[in-house]
């Protein structure tokens, strides 16, 4: 051995050792088979071999449509980004639109059409042919209409909009009158209802975070599942920038809300109360704004009603029913509406789930009433004269169906994407309903506990594979357009409508004709048809799906063309008196609308007004501490809808479940979260199993401890505890849903999401579930530091020490790649962290190895709390921060590395290069911020998974370390269409997929050589910091310090 | 070979078996195979002896066998047809692209159609099937490479792939291991960091 050392130096030694293992492979294996290389037979016109090519779109994901751009390689789809140019996200998409890719690619959707035969198949369903399950089902449709019963038809649908909404109608109206339902488990019913009682105008309306200088939120999850989350955020992030630089509001918020969630983090103040309080809050703020004269709005007959509304919701009437101090509450509604600083320039939030109780409705006009008082109404709170809730059903509408089921009278249901099994209260029994309809047709694209019980799946393209548009609100149109082929043998929904009405239309001819004469029956039922829908044509349109979207949009050109003329001739004062330009040829206007993603204009705010009368609302209700919290068991359950699954929908996907939950950082699983005290109260712990029983419903949960939730309550997220909805959603848990009432709250028909009482009995039994972090104390570490933002105003910024280093100072010749982060503006949303997992190929190791803590993430959010100051502060203070390779200029894995598979790159990039790691695995031990990763196996992509896989970089075996690359591969990319423009790379070249995707754009990412990048100007910055600075590792990520306001 | 060089050979190929096994100890795996990378003349000569018809990265051997016999003497010795006619993606992407069988058949329905290896082309085109080429030159997969970066800097093809005008049947004349692409952006001056290639 020792000649071999004399002679055999260390990278001689490695070539050795590479060379062995082919040698030995090639004699001990059969050889393997030639590789192929497959030609286009035709090549596409749009299709580069590796180069991407963008399509714009629209996300399917929650009802919000925001605006995407899906990036294609060789016809598949691999990565989905915002769409800069949408009005709603402008470039940021949330968690759920990054995770898109995996309904796409799910391996347990449908993939071809099922029909139930019992004891074959999954579930029953076995594969039937398309001809042979729509013939069936237009069968069904002809035999009703025969017989006069097509009201016994009934279809049910997500709140659509646009083509397919009017498309669906119609065909109701075609084939006789079916009942038509769009429903949507979040339907804001209270805050509709509340908008319709008072203003005469059902509303969710759009709230503008942006212009309001103070927030104040009631339970209302504005940053996660709210309404327009991902606009809210950027709205909520540009009004706090403390250097004013995009409105100089520096807005201020204060959050009510029983548990500290994602949103209430996120306040400056969070308010912890009695559940079910908010509507006694917000009355006592509006009876103090009105009492003291402090209302901005000029209407007093008004405001006399109103105080005769709110007059014995005193502050003290109000601290009593939600334990926030009257003082308190009365401070707040004097700031909230001054006069001296004028109308329109606060915007309180509520409607929303957590406050969703018997009192939903009064709790939600409570808060509008307080947007009136204060003159927010058509300034930061604004009602477009049609928005795509308008015709949203309520869950009363959905109870009645579920009756009407049961009593016999739906002869046929047809459930497009819904999932009402799951989403409506295990009382309802939307399942036992099922069962009494003879004939139920699911038209989906993946398994969910609702098409699991179906007779009949008719399997649907996913969104990234579908035509289509979404009228969000009057002005705001996206056009969806198909980012690449259908994987599987799928339909367009709008296509099996189409086939299926026109075969049951064909069917009915065709058995009229053999009656002889029964042709005029069916003319009746169509003329009948007429005149019951509105302007609902009774035949079906011709063509595909695509030729009525076309058509639709045909139409809207029209009147685009026509609004604009009338606009205007109505400033007519053009000096040359310049003909109009010539309309825009509709294949150009067409063509246009899909590079752009939709059509958008400005549309003014509907201006409402106080009704006369204001019936239907019970202010008394919100006193009732009963109604809020009904059964009279020890704990008020608190269901909140997940950030990750939204109401279930998005549970299958791999990515949503691994990634940590944003608030207690748990995955794969489901939990039961309760104050320490209060477990402690009940004796269960951490971990442990416990029943969870109300007067509706039984379920069994693990305990997790929050002491950032009230006493006295316990709060389960929504979206887990399927059963039948693929093999990563399926029995995870238990969902809070079971446990609800199912009677419709009074004044609004909506879901009693608040207000169940439950007992909770121990069992002697745990069943973990893995966190992450666990623990949220910095332990004085100062990893996430904070600014009050009167130091800050001072200029009384602590300042860094620098370091005096033995390490030779590094050169960047060219460029020195760095990022900045604002902790101030994350939200700790996670968007950032599926767009890493999408773009970088990172793998999902599942549960087991999520407890063993291998988990593969390049980019994680830490979740911080630091104690309030003061003592009566109840809010206690949260910080979050991404946490990523820090690519260390001195960077301690580089030192230690055997092989240099990590080294410093001249651009300041910590490379990892995966062909020379042979996994010793001590940069991992010697990186002070646990941002290494080891694959201890290699990574499972299950089919058709790998598909989504980016071909620009690397899939990594086991035995080899991986970390966050800073994006190397979209560095390459900019550098590549630099050169081709022939010019030196410049700042926006280079975008990584987390900055890409954050709503808040609290990542900035650029060349730190060139003094005028923005990534220069922030690192630079008075809040800016370095974590762990005292280990001296000189990291290229700079944080920019939390203002406490 | 002279015995001296086969001797050498014959003791560094069993070091390296020895110290294989020895580092399966340490390493569980190695991930992705270095071996190519790093990659020696003998263990190449080992895989092509038992895998005649497989090219292999390291191997500028003999050219494997192909569905058609496709002469690039005839194309482009003699038709002096430009490269980038048929491998029309090389300034456009990182890969110059195979023709498609549209492109093929658009010369050879007038072209030669009688000829029995066109005759074959032309099958694969009425029946609108691909036709399935061996690959040539194979790179590994953790290795980037950008035709178009290469002809933008301004290379010659044949400067990589050889005096293709000269073969029958396109083979592999440059080694492609590391070391080969090392000296070349050494001499050009041009980036020798590794995640150039390496991501």
């Amino acid at each position: 051995m020792s000649s071999l050392t004399e002679t055999v130096g260390r990278r001689t030694f490695l070539k050795m050792l590479g060379s062995a293992g082919p040698a030995a492979a090639a004699a001990a294996c059969s050889p393997v088979p030639p590789e192929r290389i497959i030609p286009y037979v035709v090549p596409p016109d749009d299709v580069v071999p590796g180069i991407p090519t963008w399509y714009a779109s629209v996300c399917g994901e929650c009802p919000t449509g925001c605006g995407v751009l899906v990036k294609t390689r060789e016809g598949r789809a691999i990565k989905v980004e915002g769409n800069p140019e949408h009005p709603v996200n402008r470039g940021g998409l949330c968690v759920r639109g990054q995770s898109s890719l995996q309904g796409l690619y799910d391996p347990d959707r449908y993939r071809e059409p099922l029909r139930r035969r019992e004891g074959e198949g999954r579930d029953g369903l076995a594969p039937a042919g398309w001809s042979d399950a729509e013939t069936e089902v237009a069968k069904r449709i002809a035999a009703l209409r025969a017989e006069g019963r097509t009201d016994r038809i009934a279809v049910v649908t997500p709140a659509l909009t646009g083509t397919l909404d009017a498309l669906i109608d119609r065909w109701c109206g075609a084939i006789g009158g079916a009942r038509r339902l769009r429903y949507e488990t979040y339907a804001w019913e209270a805050m509709r209802a509340a908008h319709g009682a008072l203003f005469g105008r059902a509303a969710a309306p759009y709230h503008d975070f942006g212009r309001a200088e103070l927030v104040v939120s009631f339970s209302a999850d504005f940053l996660e599942t709210w309404l327009t989350s991902v606009a809210h955020t950027r709205d909520y992030a540009d009004a706090r920038r403390p250097d004013g630089t995009t409105t100089g509001a520096r807005a201020r918020s204060v959050h009510f809300e029983p548990r500290m969630s994602l949103t209430a983090s996120n306040a400056d103040e969070w308010v912890s109360i009695e559940p079910g309080s908010e509507g006694a809050i917000a009355a006592a703020m509006v009876q103090v704004i009105v009492a003291e004269g402090r209302a901005q709005v000029e209407d007093d007959a008004g405001i006399e009603r109103i105080a005769g509304l709110v007059a014995d919701w005193t502050p003290e009437a109000a601290a009593q029913r939600s334990g926030v101090p009257a003082e308190r509450i009365a401070e707040l509604a004097r700031a909230f509406s001054d006069p001296a600083a004028g109308p329109g320039r606060t915007l309180a939030a509520g409607g929303a789930v957590a406050a969703s109780g018997a009192d939903g409705a009064e709790a939600a006009a409570a808060v509008a009433l307080l947007n009136y008082v204060a003159g927010n109404i058509g300034a930061t709170v604004r009602m477009a004269p049609e928005t795509m809730w308008d015709g949203a059903a309520t869950y009363a509408d959905m109870a009645a169906l579920a009756d009407a089921m049961r009593a016999g009278e739906i002869e046929l249901l047809l459930l497009h994407q819904v999932n009402p099994v799951h989403t409506m209260p295990a009382a309802a029994d939307f399942a036992g309903a099922m069962a009494e309809v003879p004939l139920v047709v699911a038209i989906a694209s993946g398994p969910t506990d609702t098409t699991a019980r179906a007779d009949i799946v008719l399997p649907a393209h996913t969104p990234l594979e579908s035509w289509g548009d979404h009228v969000l609100a009057s002005g705001v149109e996206g056009l969806m357009q198909p980012s690449m082929r259908p994987l599987y043998d799928t339909r367009h929904v709008g296509d099996i409508f189409l086939a299926v009405g026109r075969a049951a239309l064909a069917e009915a001819g065709a058995g009229a004709d053999a009656d002889g004469g029964g042709g005029a029956g069916a003319g009746q039922e169509l003329a009948g048809a007429e005149a019951e829908g509105d302007d609902v044509a009774a035949t079906l349109p011709d063509g595909e799906f695509y030729d009525v979207l076309r058509e639709r949009w045909r139409e809207l050109q029209a009147a685009r063309i026509e609004a604009e003329a009338s606009a205007g001739t109505d400033t007519a004062d053009a000096p040359d008196g310049a003909d109009a330009p010539e309309p825009q040829d509709f294949e150009d206007f067409w063509a246009d609308a899909i590079r752009r993603g939709g059509l958008w204009w400005l549309v003014e705010p509907e201006p409402v007004n106080l009704r006369e009368s204001i019936d239907g609302l019970d202010f008394g209700r919100l006193a009732d501490a009963e109604a809020g919290a009904a059964g009279g068991r020890a704990l008020t359950l608190l269901p909140y809808p997940s950030l990750h699954f939204y109401d279930g929908r998005a549970a299958n996907r791999p990515w949503l479940q691994e990634i940590p939950d944003p608030i207690l950082k748990a995955t794969w699983g489901s939990w039961i979260e309760l104050h320490p005290e209060t477990a402690a109260g009940i004796g269960a712990e951490e971990n442990q199993l416990v029943t969870v029983e109300s007067d509706h419903g039984r379920v069994e949960a693990t305990v997790l401890l929050n002491p950032q939730l009230h006493a006295g309550v316990a709060a389960m997220p929504i979206g887990q505890g399927q059963t039948a909805a693929g093999r990563y959603a399926s029995g995870r848990g238990a969902s809070p849903l079971a446990l609800l009432d199912p009677v419709p709250a009074g004044a609004s028909g909506g879901l009693r999401f608040a207000g169940t009482t439950v007992d909770l009995t121990p069992r002697e039994l745990h069943r973990p579930v893995h966190r992450l972090q666990r623990t949220f104390d910095q332990h004085g570490r100062g990893l996430a530091q904070a600014v009050t933002q009167e130091a800050l105003d001072a200029g009384d910024i602590p300042h860094e020490e620098e370091h005096l280093t033995l390490n030779p100072p590094i050169e960047h010749p060219d460029h020195r790649w760095a990022m900045a982060i604002d902790i101030d503006a994350c939200t700790g949303c996670n968007a950032c962290v599926a767009a890493c997992y999408a773009e970088n190929n990172v793998p999902t190791v599942g549960a087991n190895e999520m407890r063993r803590g291998r988990t593969m993430s390049w980019l994680r959010i830490e979740r911080f709390i630091e104690p309030a100051a003061d003592a009566d502060g109840d809010g206690a203070d949260a910080r979050f921060l991404p946490m990523l390779c820090q690519h260390c200029d001195h960077a301690p894995c580089e030192t230690v590395c055997p092989t240099y598979a990590t080294y410093h790159t001249p651009e300041g990039l910590n490379a990892q290069v995966y062909n020379r790691c042979v996994g010793t695995r001590y940069c991992a031990n010697n990186c002070p911020y646990k941002v290494r990763r080891f694959n201890w196996f290699d990574a499972e992509f299950p089919d058709p998974l790998p598909l989504q896989l980016n071909p620009d970089v690397t899939p990594r075996s086991a035995g080899v370390m991986e970390k966050c690359t800073f994006c190397v591969q979209r560095i390459a990319a900019g550098r590549d269409t630099a050169r081709d423009e022939d010019r030196p790379m410049q700042d926006g070249d280079v975008t990584p997929a987390c900055a890409q995707t954050c709503p808040a754009q609290a990542i900035v990412f650029g060349d730190l050589n060139d003094p005028d990048s923005r990534v220069s100007r922030l690192s630079a910055d008075a809040r800016g910091y370095h974590a762990l600075a005292e280990t001296n590792a000189r990291p290229a990520v700079t944080y920019l310090r939390k203002v406490l306001r | 070979m002279t015995q001296h060089t086969l001797d050498r050979l014959a003791l560094r190929v069993g070091a390296a078996v020895l110290l294989a096994v020895a580092a399966a100890f340490l390493t569980a795996g190695v991930g992705v195979i270095p071996a190519v990378l790093y990659g020696q003349q003998e263990a190449a000569e080992t895989a092509a002896d038992t895998t005649p018809d497989v090219p292999d990265a390291l191997d500028p051997g003999a050219p494997p066998a192909q569905p058609i016999d496709f002469s690039h003497a005839r194309h482009v010795g003699q038709a002096r047809i430009d490269c980038q006619f048929c491998h029309a993606y090389a300034r456009r992407g990182p890969v110059a692209g195979i023709p498609s069988v549209q492109r093929c058949a658009g010369c050879h329905q007038a072209i030669l159609s009688e000829a029995p290896e066109i005759l074959k082309v032309l099958d694969y085109w009425e029946n609108r099937q691909p036709i399935p080429w061996v690959r040539v030159h194979n790179l590994p997969d953790h290795v980037r490479f950008n035709h178009k970066a290469h002809i933008r800097a301004g290379f010659d093809c044949a400067e990589c792939h050889g005096d293709v005008g000269a073969m029958t049947i396109a083979r592999q004349v440059s080694s492609l291991s590391m070391g080969w692409c090392v000296d070349c952006h050494q001499t050009n001056n041009a980036s020798r960091d590794c995640l150039i290639c390496h991501h």
